[in-house]
């Protein structure tokens, strides 16, 4: 039986650099849906015209997609941190139309620490039980599906598998969908010499319903014993072709796929080179995407 | 077996402060292993590539800030 295909679609970002490179895709007509990271923009000056406009006329066509960054849902004590967040998120959702919100899965904050990098957390049944409240309270002020995004970092090998099953726990318990990051599985594949596609079928593949593509750099190891460098999702590069190989199968493990995003720092599109790389990119993902039905 | 939210929520705090501190690998892998309010993650840090976690420690130096005095999460 035929599939209709996933759409296609951008991580929105403000800077002028961002426009050049996707304006072309917009007025070609061919990004289905927009993504936008709403609790970055919350703190920034206010939203430059043509991104409100975009943002508007995607909300206003259920092609909204939101993807939250700063709530750090696994934070154990950031009680002022989190009503905060949610009051704004009550506000946010209030103005735009949203078709799936999702967050990160880990934790950034802690102790006097207000801002961060999301970091892995043990699972344990504690935990659990504060992220489900939390995933059910995100439920409940949204009024759409939610969703957590796997993690691109891990300590060590033996995280991987449990970071996963612990995903799939909090999914679970609240009937949530994965946003299933092809390049942070492709990191975690590369710093402890995994397969990519045995670290993809770790997950609960039924709750896929969104796929994020990015690129990503390389760091030195930094330890004298060990001198394997580091993958780290970066966003600020073209995507690698290892990951445009696996996306078909990706797409046929994942039979609930709605969207794809390719996500790109608005900052690192520089010159032309990296602008016809993103361009280039984004519509190999696209003519995969369109694919998936075949 | 489940921690307590307040053992659990020490270790991320002190987790992050000792990430942020401006010290060689060696010596950010040795406070790690011998910090006290850890006692209960040891078996798991124990499994920490210290290259993994040069990179945490580059994360939380880069994008981690501070609460002014007084304020709180």
């Amino acid at each position: 039986m035929s599939r209709i295909p996933p759409h296609m679609g951008i991580s929105l970002m403000v800077d002028p650099p961002f426009l050049t490179a996707t304006y072309p895709l917009f007025e070609d007509g061919v990004v289905d849906v927009v993504e936008w990271s709403f609790d970055i923009a919350w703190d920034a000056s206010p939203i430059v015209g043509w991104a409100s406009e975009l943002l508007k006329h995607y909300s206003a066509r259920k092609r909204l997609i939101g993807h939250g960054v700063t709530l750090s849902i696994l934070t154990v004590d950031a009680a002022n941190h989190h009503e905060s967040w949610f009051t704004r998120f009550a506000d946010e959702v209030g103005k735009l139309d949203y078709r799936h919100i999702s967050e990160h899965f880990g934790f950034m904050l802690a102790g006097v620490f207000h801002q961060g990098a999301p970091l892995p957390v043990f699972a344990d049944e504690t935990l659990l039980d504060l992220t489900r409240e939390r995933m059910r309270r995100l439920q409940h002020i949204a009024g759409v599906p939610i969703g957590l995004e796997n993690l691109a970092f891990a300590f060590g090998p033996h995280e991987i598998e449990r970071q996963a099953r612990f995903i799939g726990d909090i999914l679970k318990s609240v009937d949530g969908f994965l946003v299933l990051d092809l390049h942070n599985l492709f990191c975690q594949a590369k710093n402890f010499e995994r397969d990519i596609t045995e670290l993809i079928a770790f997950y609960d593949l039924s709750r896929v319903k969104e796929i994020h593509i990015s690129g990503g750099s390389w760091s030195e190891s930094g330890d004298p014993m060990d001198a394997r460098p580091v993958r780290r999702d970066t966003h600020d590069a073209r995507v690698p072709e290892e990951i445009l190989r696996v996306l078909p199968q990706a797409l046929k493990m994942c039979p609930n796929v709605e969207a794809v995003i390719l996500e790109r720092l608005g900052d690192t599109l520089t010159n032309e080179h990296e602008i016809s790389h993103f361009q280039e990119d984004y519509h190999r993902i696209r003519s995969i995407v369109a694919g998936v039905s075949q | 077996m489940s921690k307590d939210p307040q053992t659990v929520s020490s270790f991320q705090s002190m987790l992050l402060e000792i990430l942020a501190e401006d010290l060689p690998i060696d010596a950010v892998m040795e406070k790690l292993k011998n910090e006290k309010s850890f006692a209960a993650f040891q078996d798991q840090i124990a499994l920490w590539e210290p290259r993994m976690v040069r990179v945490a420690s580059d994360l939380v130096k880069k994008w981690g800030k501070r609460c002014d005095r007084g304020e709180g999460l």
